[in-house]
């Protein structure tokens, strides 16, 4: 009878594949942190070339980017967010309309070119991003002006209408009383950072969304995290009746969140992006959500915004998140 | 099957499916299976193709107001003359209402853009073969 070599790895298989595994895993744990480290050096050069061309009186940079559907309906891109700083005396929206008009004229003579193709140049350049996968989005009062490439003509286009973005930020003042949020604010002034925050905000929303789909006797949403240092990036598609309280259509939500320590307690800002799509419920789940207009939906998306931002800073100030 | 015959079918199933399709649509877009952009976008490529071909079966209708006397002669028809006029409408109904069951439904993951390009795909294949085999059928009839 004929003996046949033995079929199982021997140790030296083994030992290659663990060290394989290993230089995989520290490799691609190497690369998210390069990532991570490389966004937080850019957001600042860029915060950076704001304050030097003296635009930061004016507009709001954000800290982080965000990754969401192309305008053209293709694909996705990075996107950054810019925010005409809202001024108290302008409560009507022409004002701020009016005063970004002025702005835009004023900055056209000085610098001879258009604001926001300068904002998209710069930002594709501090960031290292093909034209083709970069947007900036330019928020004044309830209007969002799109700037991006156009994938066909390759030409600059800008893309004016009413926004379905909504910004919240808010100071938390921890209170005393409460032992565990005694114990948070103290790891927030021990550290500098706010590491515990970001794991608990995050099963806050992934626990706000399972449940109100579970409430209307929905399949679970799907929930995809985009989850860095102090930033809490989540995207829930599957959803019904939270921007849409009628329940008319299928929904998509994105939430991204950054929280980090100041002299008191923490701060927490939200950006909220809503999309929706048609289907009947019961059947299928949509492919795409590209809705974003019809029915008021800006307004309604920051109502909702308002009503979800206060239910996390509420947990948050219970120590509950 | 007699000219007479498959013209009177024709036109009852023309107009029959044209309510049904316009039907299934509305339904669609009161359950929330079409979105105002949808259902508008559904109406604008549908309604016209299906006006056309039922306004043939209309005015076929409105021309045999009368009775047919037992005398009248009705000319046979070839086998795959009534087997190419009854199937391609058929086809063309089946593939429309289908298209919008399974845009309401999100069967198969049909995103908008592709159910518009679907919808225009498919009157424009089925609209053609139709629209000329359903005018040789109906106009005779007004000619005669």
């Amino acid at each position: 009878m004929q003996n046949y070599p033995s079929r199982r790895p021997s140790a030296l298989c083994w030992f290659t594949a663990a060290i394989t595994l290993f230089s995989v895993i520290s490799g691609s744990s190497a690369e998210s942190r390069q990532q991570s480290a490389d966004w937080s050096r850019q957001t600042k050069a860029l915060m950076q070339w704001a304050e030097d061309s003296k635009l930061a009186a004016e507009w709001q940079f954000p800290r982080e980017l965000r990754r969401i559907d192309h305008p053209s309906g293709v694909g996705e891109a990075w996107t950054l967010d810019v925010r005409f700083k809202h001024l108290p005396s302008e409560p009507d929206d022409d004002q701020e309309i009016r005063r970004f008009e002025k702005f835009m004229t004023a900055y056209h003579r000085s610098q001879g070119l258009s604001f926001p193709d300068k904002v998209f140049y710069k930002f594709v350049q501090i960031f290292d991003l093909p034209q083709e996968d970069a947007v900036v989005h330019f928020h004044i009062g309830t209007n969002d002006l799109a700037v991006f490439v156009n994938r066909e003509s390759g030409g600059l286009i800008s893309r004016l209408r009413k926004s379905r973005f909504a910004q919240e930020s808010a100071s938390i003042k921890l209170p005393e009383d409460l032992p565990q949020a005694r114990n948070l604010r103290a790891t927030v002034r021990k550290t500098g950072t706010t590491v515990d925050w970001p794991p608990r905000i995050r099963d806050f929303l992934e626990d706000y969304f399972r449940k109100a789909n579970l409430n209307a006797r929905l399949p679970e949403p799907r929930i995809v995290p985009n989850c860095r240092g102090n930033h809490v990036g989540l995207t829930v598609s599957g959803l019904r009746s939270q921007v849409f309280t009628n329940g008319m259509y299928w929904e998509k939500i994105q939430v991204e969140t950054d929280v980090w320590a100041v002299t008191d307690g923490i701060q927490v800002s939200a950006n909220i992006d809503g999309s929706y799509a048609s289907g009947v419920p019961g059947f299928g789940l949509p492919s795409d959500y590209p809705g974003n207009a019809d029915h008021d939906y800006p307004k309604e998306l920051k109502d909702f915004s308002n009503v979800l931002f206060d239910k996390l800073t509420q947990a948050i100030k219970r120590g509950t998140p | 099957m007699t000219e007479r015959g498959l013209r009177n079918l024709m036109s009852v199933f023309l107009i029959v499916s044209h309510v049904a399709i316009l039907g299934i649509v509305l339904v669609s877009f009161m359950l929330h299976g079409l979105t105002e952009t949808e259902f508008s976008t559904s109406l604008g490529i549908i309604a016209p193709m299906l006006a056309t071909l039922t306004g043939l079966a209309v005015s076929y209708i409105i021309s045999s107001k009368k009775r047919p006397g037992r005398s009248e002669h009705s000319t046979m028809l070839s086998g795959v003359y009534v087997f190419a006029t009854l199937l391609l409408p058929l086809l063309f109904v089946i593939a429309v209402a289908g298209l919008v069951i399974m845009k309401a439904t999100n069967y198969g993951g049909i995103a908008p853009e592709q159910f518009k390009l679907a919808l225009t795909g498919t009157e424009t294949i089925f609209g053609a073969y139709t629209g000329k085999l359903l005018g040789s059928l109906f106009e005779d009839a007004r000619t005669q």
